[in-house]
C-alpha cells in the first residue's frame, strides 16, 4: 500500500480526530508535501462540511425496517463487531454505515441482554444498562452513550420514529434517536421521590395521555391520602388537572382527591390546593365539581391555621349567589358554619 | 308558645349568653404574655369623603358626629412566650394610606392562633356625612351609629349593629347576626345579607317601606302587621310586603340558614310570627295514605333557634320510617329526605338536598335540583335525576333511568333495562339482567351483564375513560367497539373472547381502533365507544348470580 493510499484511507479518521497524535502528525506532513493528497484532503473536508450543513433526512421506511429486522436477527455476533463507523464521502453510504452502527448497538444489546438476565421480571422490552448500579432516568429525551448500554435487547420493544443523527460536533460519533415503548415497572415506597415525581408527571401529562388520567388520580388518592404520604408535588399535579382538564369526570376525581388529602400534612402546598379549589368553585362549569370544591375547602379549613380569608370570601359569595345551584349554596353556608372563623 | 312564634326579646338574652367569646379567648389561658397599647390620631378626610377601615381581627365602633375623623386604637397582643410577643409587636401595625377623598386605615400583621393573638380594636368618630367601608374579619362587634353617608360593612364573625343610619346601608356577613335599628323612619335603601346568622331590623311601627326578605333554610318573621306576598324559587323562600302601604325606601334582608326578623322599635318584647305559609314546623308532606310510623319532621328546638350559633342544615330534614301507601312530596325548602320504606309509589321533587329511600314497592321518581340520591330497592320502574351529585341504587327490579349533571351512577343490581347518563363521573352496574345504555362525558364505565342481560342490546359510551364489560362466557353477541385516541398505542382493546377483528386507522390527528365481530355465533348488538381509554371485554364469573357486584 502506497503512502498516498494509506493517507487517503486515514482521512476520515483525521477528520474525526480519531488518529493518534503521531499518526495525525505524519498524515499532515504527507498532505502538505503531496499535491494530489492535498487536493483530496481539501475535497474531503469540503464534503464533510457540506454534509454537516445538510438537513437530516429520515431514512426511508423500508430501509429502516430492514435494518431493524436485521438488528433483531443478528444476535450476538454483532456485539463483537467494532463500533467504529468508517467515513465515506458518499452520503448514502455514510447513512448506511450509521444505521449499521446502530444495528451493531441494538443487536449487541439484544445478545448481551439474553445472556445476562438483567431484565426486570415485569418488563417485556427493555434496554438495560450494563453499569453496575445504573440509574435509569425517565425523561423526554434520554441520551445514552452506546458504551453504557448493555448490548442486549430483551423481549420485543416497539421502536418507532427512528431517526439517525450526525456527530453533533463530535467527529466519529453517530447516533440514533427513537421512541421506545416499553413496559417499566417502578416499585418502592409511596414516599420515594421517584414515585412521587412519576405520579405527578402522569397526572400532568396532558400531551401524552397514555394512561387514563382518572385511573391515575384514583391511584394517587388511594396512595397519598394518608398523613404519612401526602406530597406537595401531588397537590401541584392535581391542581393542574383540576384547572386544565377538559373533562368533568377527571376534574371531579381531581377535586375529590384534593379534598381527601390530609390537610394537616400538606404544609405550604395547602395554599396551592386551596387556590385551585377556589378557582374551581368560582369558574368550573360543572355543578358537582363546584360542590366537591366546597367540601374540599371545608376540609382544608378544618385544620389548625387552615383558615384562609380568600376561601371564606369565595364561599360567602357562593352562598349568596342567587343564580347558583341551591344545594350548593346551602353546602357553602354549611361549610362556613363549620369553619372556625 | 304557639308554633311559628318567636319571642324576639329572648333572642337578646340568648345572644348575651351564647355570643361568640372574645377573639382568642379560647386560647387565652395559654397566652400568658400580653401587651396592650392605645393610640389616637386625627385623619384628614374631606367632608363627604370615604373612610376605609380594614381590620381582620378586632372590633370596630364608629359614631357619627363632629367635624373631624378621629381614630382611637387599642392594640392587644398575647403570646405564649416573650419571643412570640416581641414578634407580634414588630409585625402588627396600622397603615394609613390614601387621600382626603378616600382615606384607608388598614391593620396588618394580625393573627389568631394557639400560640399568638394580635388584634386591634377601633373606636372612630367621623363627621356624619362620611362614607364608610368597614372590612372586618373576626370581631366581637362592629357597631355604627348616627351616620348619614353610605355605609358598607363586611364581617365574618361577631355581631354587626347599625343604629340610626340615614344613608344607604349594605351589610354582608357570614356567621354573624345583623341588628339594624331606627329610632326614626328609615329613609334610605338597605341590603342586609348573612350566610348563617339572623337578621333583625327594628323600625318605628308606623314606618313605610318595601320589605323584601329571603331565606333558604331559615324563616321570615315579623311582629309588625304586614300584608305581603310569599313566593318561592327552588330551595328559596321569598317574602315581599309593602309595610304601612309601602313606598319610600326598600329594605332587603337575606339569610341562607338564619332567620329574618322585622320588629317594632317601640316594643322590644314583641312576639314575631312567621309570615311564610309553611313555617318549618309545618313542613310536613301530605301523603296520599296514612303513615304507620311517622318519625316526623325534625327541626331544631325553639330554644336552639334563638341562639346565635349557626343552625345546622343537617337537622333540616324530613325523616320517616315507613309510609303505608304512596309518597308524593315536594321538598321545596331543600330539605334532606330520608324514608325507610314506602309501600306504594314514590314521587319526590327536591329543591336541593339529599334523598334517601330505603325501599319503594312501586314506581319511584325522584328529581332533585342538587344533592345525592340513594335508592335501596325499587320494586317498580325507577327514575332519578339530580343536577349534581351521585346516584346510587341498590336494586332496580324493573330497571330504570338514572342521570346526574355531575357525579357517579352506581346500580348494584337491575332486573330491567337501564338508561344511565352522567355529565361527568363513573357509571357502574354490578349486575344487570337486561340491556344497559350508559353514557358519561368523562369517566369509566363498568358493567356486568348476566345471561339475560346479554339477550338485549347494550350501548356503553364514554367521552373519556375506560369501559369494562363482563359477560358470561357463552354469551352470544355482536360486537362493535371503538376506541378513539390521540396517539398509536395510547390505549388498547382487550377481549377474552376470540373471533373479533381489530382494525386500526388514522383519523385526523388521532388513531381509531375498532373491534367488530361476533362471539359465540353472534346475537344482540353490543356497542362500545371510548375516547382516550381502554375497552376490556371480559368473561364474567360462572356463578354470576352470587358474585359480588363490581366495586367502585
Amino acid at each position: 500500500m502506497s503512502d498516498c493510499t494509506l493517507i487517503r484511507e486515514q482521512m476520515p479518521l483525521l477528520l474525526t480526530e480519531s488518529l493518534g497524535s503521531a499518526g495525525r502528525e505524519a498524515a499532515h506532513q504527507h498532505i502538505e508535501a503531496c499535491a494530489s493528497c492535498e487536493t483530496e484532503w481539501s475535497k474531503t473536508r469540503e464534503t464533510w462540511k457540506l454534509l454537516a450543513e445538510a438537513a437530516d433526512r429520515p431514512v426511508p421506511t423500508r430501509v429502516r425496517a430492514r435494518f431493524l429486522d436485521e438488528a433483531a436477527s443478528m444476535g450476538g455476533a454483532m456485539s463483537r463487531r467494532p463500533v467504529v463507523v468508517p467515513f465515506t464521502r458518499k452520503p448514502v453510504f455514510r447513512r448506511l454505515a450509521q444505521a449499521a452502527a446502530i444495528a451493531v448497538i441494538a443487536g449487541g444489546a439484544y445478545f448481551a441482554g439474553s445472556t445476562r438476565g438483567t431484565t426486570p421480571a415485569t418488563g417485556t422490552g427493555m434496554i438495560a444498562s450494563a453499569s453496575p448500579a445504573p440509574q435509569f432516568r425517565i425523561s423526554e429525551n434520554a441520551r445514552l452513550s452506546a458504551d453504557q448500554i448493555a448490548p442486549e435487547i430483551a423481549g420485543s420493544p416497539a421502536i418507532s420514529n427512528v431517526r439517525f443523527i450526525d456527530h453533533e460536533g463530535r467527529p466519529g460519533e453517530v447516533g440514533m434517536t427513537f421512541d421506545l415503548t416499553q413496559k417499566v415497572t417502578v416499585t418502592g415506597k409511596a414516599t420515594d421521590q421517584s414515585l412521587v415525581n412519576l405520579a405527578a408527571y402522569v397526572l400532568g401529562d396532558s400531551d401524552h395521555p397514555t394512561t387514563s388520567r382518572s385511573n391515575a388520580i384514583q391511584w394517587v388518592r388511594d396512595t397519598y391520602s394518608t398523613g404519612q404520604t401526602a406530597d406537595p408535588q401531588i397537590v401541584t399535579a392535581l391542581s393542574g388537572v383540576l384547572r386544565n382538564d377538559a373533562h368533568e369526570g377527571v376534574r371531579l376525581k381531581a377535586v375529590e382527591t384534593l379534598g381527601s388529602l390530609p390537610a394537616a400534612s400538606l404544609g405550604g402546598a395547602a395554599a396551592q390546593a386551596r387556590q385551585a379549589l377556589i378557582d374551581a368553585l368560582q369558574n368550573d362549569p360543572n355543578t358537582n365539581v363546584r360542590l366537591k370544591a366546597v367540601e374540599a375547602l371545608a376540609n382544608l379549613a378544618a385544620v389548625p391555621d387552615g383558615f384562609d380569608p380568600a376561601a371564606v370570601e369565595t364561599l360567602r359569595k357562593k352562598a349568596s349567589q342567587n343564580d347558583e345551584n341551591p344545594y350548593l349554596r346551602v353546602k357553602a353556608a354549611e361549610a362556613l358554619s363549620q369553619m372556625n372563623l | 308558645m304557639m308554633p311559628g312564634i318567636r319571642h324576639a326579646g329572648a333572642a337578646a338574652l340568648a345572644i348575651a349568653i351564647l355570643a361568640p367569646p372574645p377573639v382568642g379567648a379560647a386560647e387565652a389561658g395559654k397566652l400568658t404574655k400580653s401587651f396592650s397599647e392605645k393610640s389616637s390620631r386625627t385623619l384628614d378626610v374631606r367632608p363627604g369623603g370615604v373612610l376605609w377601615i380594614d381590620n381582620a381581627i378586632g372590633s370596630i365602633v364608629v359614631t357619627g358626629g363632629g367635624d373631624k375623623v378621629v381614630v382611637e386604637t387599642t392594640r392587644v397582643l398575647r403570646a405564649v412566650d416573650d419571643a412570640t410577643l416581641e414578634s407580634l409587636k414588630k409585625k402588627s401595625s396600622i397603615l394609613i394610606e390614601g387621600t382626603p377623598e378616600s382615606r384607608i386605615v388598614k391593620s396588618t400583621g394580625l393573627v389568631s392562633s394557639v400560640n399568638a393573638l394580635a388584634r386591634i380594636d377601633y373606636v372612630v368618630r367621623v363627621p356624619a356625612s362620611t362614607q364608610l367601608n368597614l372590612l372586618s374579619g373576626v370581631a366581637e362587634k362592629v357597631r355604627v351609629t348616627g351616620v348619614s353617608g353610605k355605609l358598607y360593612v363586611r364581617n365574618w364573625r361577631g355581631l354587626v349593629e347599625v343604629a340610626d343610619a340615614t344613608g344607604p346601608v349594605q351589610v354582608d356577613t357570614v356567621n354573624t347576626n345583623v341588628h339594624v335599628s331606627f329610632s326614626r323612619k328609615p329613609v334610605s335603601p338597605m341590603i342586609l345579607t348573612s350566610v348563617n346568622g339572623n337578621i333583625e331590623v327594628r323600625v318605628p311601627q308606623s314606618s313605610k317601606f318595601e320589605w323584601y326578605a329571603e331565606t333558604m333554610k331559615g324563616d321570615i318573621l315579623t311582629a309588625i302587621p304586614v300584608k305581603g306576598r310569599p313566593s318561592e324559587r327552588p330551595g328559596q323562600r321569598i317574602y315581599h310586603a309593602s309595610v304601612n302601604g309601602g313606598g319610600g325606601s326598600a329594605i332587603r334582608a337575606s339569610s341562607i340558614t338564619g332567620k329574618v326578623y322585622l320588629l317594632p322599635m317601640e316594643n322590644p318584647r314583641a312576639l314575631a310570627a312567621s309570615v311564610l305559609p309553611q313555617a318549618p314546623q309545618s313542613v310536613v308532606p301530605a301523603p296520599k295514605a296514612a303513615m304507620k310510623e311517622d318519625v316526623g319532621v325534625m327541626f331544631r328546638s325553639v330554644v336552639a333557634s334563638l341562639l346565635v350559633v349557626p343552625p345546622s342544615t343537617r337537622t333540616f330534614e324530613v325523616r320517616k320510617g315507613r309510609v303505608a301507601g304512596n309518597y308524593d312530596f315536594a321538598a321545596t325548602l331543600g330539605e334532606n329526605v330520608f324514608v325507610g320504606e314506602i309501600d306504594g309509589f314514590a314521587r319526590i321533587v327536591s329543591a336541593g338536598g339529599e334523598v334517601v329511600l330505603g325501599r319503594v314497592a312501586g314506581d319511584c321518581r325522584v328529581a332533585s335540583q342538587g344533592g345525592p340520591i340513594n335508592l335501596g330497592e325499587v320494586g317498580g320502574y325507577a327514575e332519578a335525576r339530580t343536577v349534581a351529585g351521585d346516584v346510587t341504587v341498590g336494586t332496580a327490579k324493573k330497571g330504570g333511568r338514572f342521570g346526574t349533571g355531575g357525579g357517579s351512577i352506581v346500580v348494584r343490581r337491575s332486573l330491567g333495562p337501564l338508561v344511565l347518563e352522567t355529565s361527568g363521573g363513573d357509571v357502574i352496574v354490578g349486575e344487570s339482567a337486561s340491556g344497559v345504555s350508559a353514557e358519561t362525558h368523562s369517566g369509566d364505565i363498568r358493567v356486568r351483564l348476566d345471561s339475560k342481560g346479554t339477550a338485549d342490546a347494550s350501548e356503553l359510551r364514554t367521552g373519556r375513560g375506560n369501559v369494562t364489560l363482563e359477560i358470561p362466557k357463552d354469551a352470544k353477541m355482536t360486537i362493535d367497539a371503538t376506541i378513539s385516541m390521540s396517539a398509536e398505542g395510547a390505549h388498547r382493546f382487550e377481549s377474552e373472547f376470540p373471533g373479533l377483528t381489530v382494525v386500526r386507522e388514522r383519523v385526523g390527528d388521532g388513531v381509531r381502533v375498532r373491534a367488530t365481530g361476533t362471539i359465540n355465533g353472534g346475537g344482540p348488538q353490543l356497542t362500545i365507544s371510548a375516547s382516550s381509554g381502554n375497552i376490556a371485554l371480559r368473561r364474567a364469573p360462572d356463578k354470576i348470580a352470587t358474585a359480588a357486584p363490581a366495586q367502585r
